[in-house]
């Protein structure tokens, strides 16, 4: 077992099991045919062949999308096709900068495998040999990957809030982070991928962030989706997540990236240059 | 102009251009449809089809090859198809780490569009703002980007040497490094690309070493390479690498691949996905 096991868990879609879903010309998500068929019960919103979803091109703003496209996720809901409905929505478009072309809720990113954004924060106290890493076990209740491990914050980006508030907020919220730390966060790249996990198409793309704290800092789980914290040394991290698929997997890219940055991979590992290309696809 | 100028400079070549080079059934490298052609005259060494070119079968190993290869590559450059050898060996190999099945001369390997390794050492002082990053300047008489701005240390693996021996040859050499200090650099990624130049293809692996210097260290440059080194602040280097292509190529990639990484740049810029993704492909 090696780090980049980690990596090839991550595999890539099986693009003979969905179809692209597009609005107008752009490509938005992947759908799976299995839930492609249960779309065609709405044929005022969605033009179905065996090739492509496309939103019905009446739909013509932001508005009128969103509103369409919500009324059949709930449902859908309803008759169990979506798992459940997240009052959170997201926005759905071409690339992260450019106005959204509608959103939708977050329970429903995976079934339209839209990509979906979120922030992770390394935290982290000391420095080289001596650093250790806040890792929290996710509580055995949460909707998605229960009691796995994680950053020590984490959060899906929410369409209206910028990426640092967004960042900042969830510090607050799972860790107990004082904002006046959180803020001394630092972006240091990002996470990407689009694979098949239990939730359906994960089409992500995860902002990193790297925060030192300060050695008397201790996380607080304040929002109760964590079970515990603990500070463990780099060196535990990197045999745990070699040894066990113990972190969430998108977890696991985000701290394999921040062991690369920070030199605790080297180009002496023979994986090297497979895990640096897995980190972004 | 932007940073994303510099990384748009990377974008894959017309393959149509091109037919693979391979060695042991592998694609080792890219070669023109000229320079190929111009293979066919040494048949003993090359099998030339119209769609990729290989080495002779009966070159099974990596001296034979070398020989054999050299002297083609010598008939090449008296005829002018080879602007240069340069009298020191690239090794042509699966990986960085694996065995070289053939050490081809420097000034050949862009004509067959091998992958060609290479060691980057951002030598810093400081931190956040005030950080300055040693920069050095490339002397007029050098055969490859003359008087354009460097990093502190950086220079191809050439046959025989880790990467780990080369960094610090090369810091020795070229910014009068002791090896002691050189032997403090942390890996920290790489960048990559496979492009299209005036001389050929250009399939470089760039690993990047960050080094945090102590404050009294002054390099001096003793082999005649580098003209000069300075020290700017990190705003300098920022706006120098968006406002002119001063640094050479694929130096301006490293330094943005160390921008990302120290958190410099930030993922309101629109551009900060596109500049990320073009820093490997």
């Amino acid at each position: 077992m090696a780090l980049v096991d980690r990596i090839r868990d991550v595999r890539s879609l099986d693009f003979s099991r969905v179809r692209p879903w597009r609005v107008g010309s752009e490509l938005v998500g992947w759908i799976s045919h299995e839930f492609a068929h249960r779309l065609a019960g709405y044929p005022e919103l969605f033009a179905m062949t065996e090739d492509e979803v496309r939103l019905a091109a009446g739909l013509d703003d932001f508005e009128k999308r969103s509103l369409a496209v919500d009324g059949a996720i709930r449902a859908l809901v309803a008759d169990g096709a979506i798992r459940r409905y997240r009052g959170e929505a997201y926005a759905v478009g071409r690339a992260f900068h450019e106005p959204p072309l509608l959103a939708i809720d977050r329970g429903a990113a995976t079934r339209f495998g839209i990509r979906s954004y979120g922030v992770h924060c390394n935290g982290y106290v000391g420095s080289r040999e001596d650093m250790k890493i806040w890792v929290a076990r996710r509580a055995a209740d949460k909707a998605t990957w229960p009691g796995k491990l994680d950053q020590i914050a984490a959060g899906g980006q929410p369409i209206g809030l910028g990426l640092f508030e967004n960042l900042v907020k969830e510090c607050g919220e799972e860790a107990g982070i004082p904002a006046y730390l959180a803020e001394l966060a630092r972006p240091a790249g990002y996470v990407s991928f689009l694979t098949e996990t239990v939730e359906g198409i994960d089409n992500g793309m995860i902002f990193a962030y790297d925060l030192a704290l300060p050695e008397d800092f201790m996380p607080v789980a304040a929002d109760g989706e964590v079970d515990w914290f603990e500070l463990w040394p780099v060196a535990r991290v990197i045999d745990q997540l070699a040894r066990s698929d113990d972190f969430v997997f998108d977890s696991a890219l985000i701290v394999i990236d921040f062991l690369m940055r920070h030199g605790f991979i080297g180009p002496d590992d023979p994986d090297y240059v497979e895990i640096g290309r897995g980190l972004r696809r | 102009m932007a940073l994303i100028d510099r990384v748009r400079l990377f974008c894959p070549p017309d393959f149509s251009r091109l037919r693979p080079f391979r060695i042991d059934g592998k694609t080792l490298g890219w070669i023109r449809h000229p320079f190929a052609e111009a293979l066919r005259n040494y048949s003993g060494t090359f099998a030339v089809a119209d769609h990729e070119v290989s080495l002779h079968g009966d070159l099974t190993i990596c001296e034979a090859r070398t020989r054999a290869v050299a002297e083609v590559c010598k008939d090449l450059a008296a005829i002018g198809m080879i602007r240069k050898l340069r009298g020191e060996t690239f090794p042509v190999a699966c990986s960085a780490l694996s065995l070289p099945l053939l050490a081809l001369d420097r000034g050949a390997v862009p004509h067959f569009g091998t992958r060609a390794y290479s060691v980057h050492l951002n030598g810093y002082v400081g931190r956040g703002d005030a950080l300055k990053l040693w920069v050095g300047r490339r002397a007029r008489d050098k055969s490859v980007a003359p008087g354009k701005l460097d990093n502190l240390v950086a220079g191809g693996r050439p046959s025989g040497f880790g990467l780990l021996d080369t960094l610090i040859k090369e810091g020795q050499e070229e910014a009068d490094m002791p090896e002691s200090l050189v032997r403090k650099a942390r890996p920290a990624g790489f960048c990559s690309y496979l492009i299209e130049t005036e001389e050929g293809i250009r399939n470089d692996l760039l690993f990047n070493f960050d080094l945090d210097l102590p404050a009294g260290f002054v390099p001096r440059n003793t082999d005649g390479e580098i003209d000069e080194f300075q020290c700017w602040p990190i705003a300098k280097v920022v706006d120098r690498l968006a406002r002119s292509d001063d640094f050479k190529f694929n130096v301006a990639l490293v330094n943005i691949d160390f921008l990302v990484r120290h958190g410099y740049l930030a993922p309101d810029d629109p551009d900060y996905v596109e500049i990320v993704r073009g820093l490997r492909r």
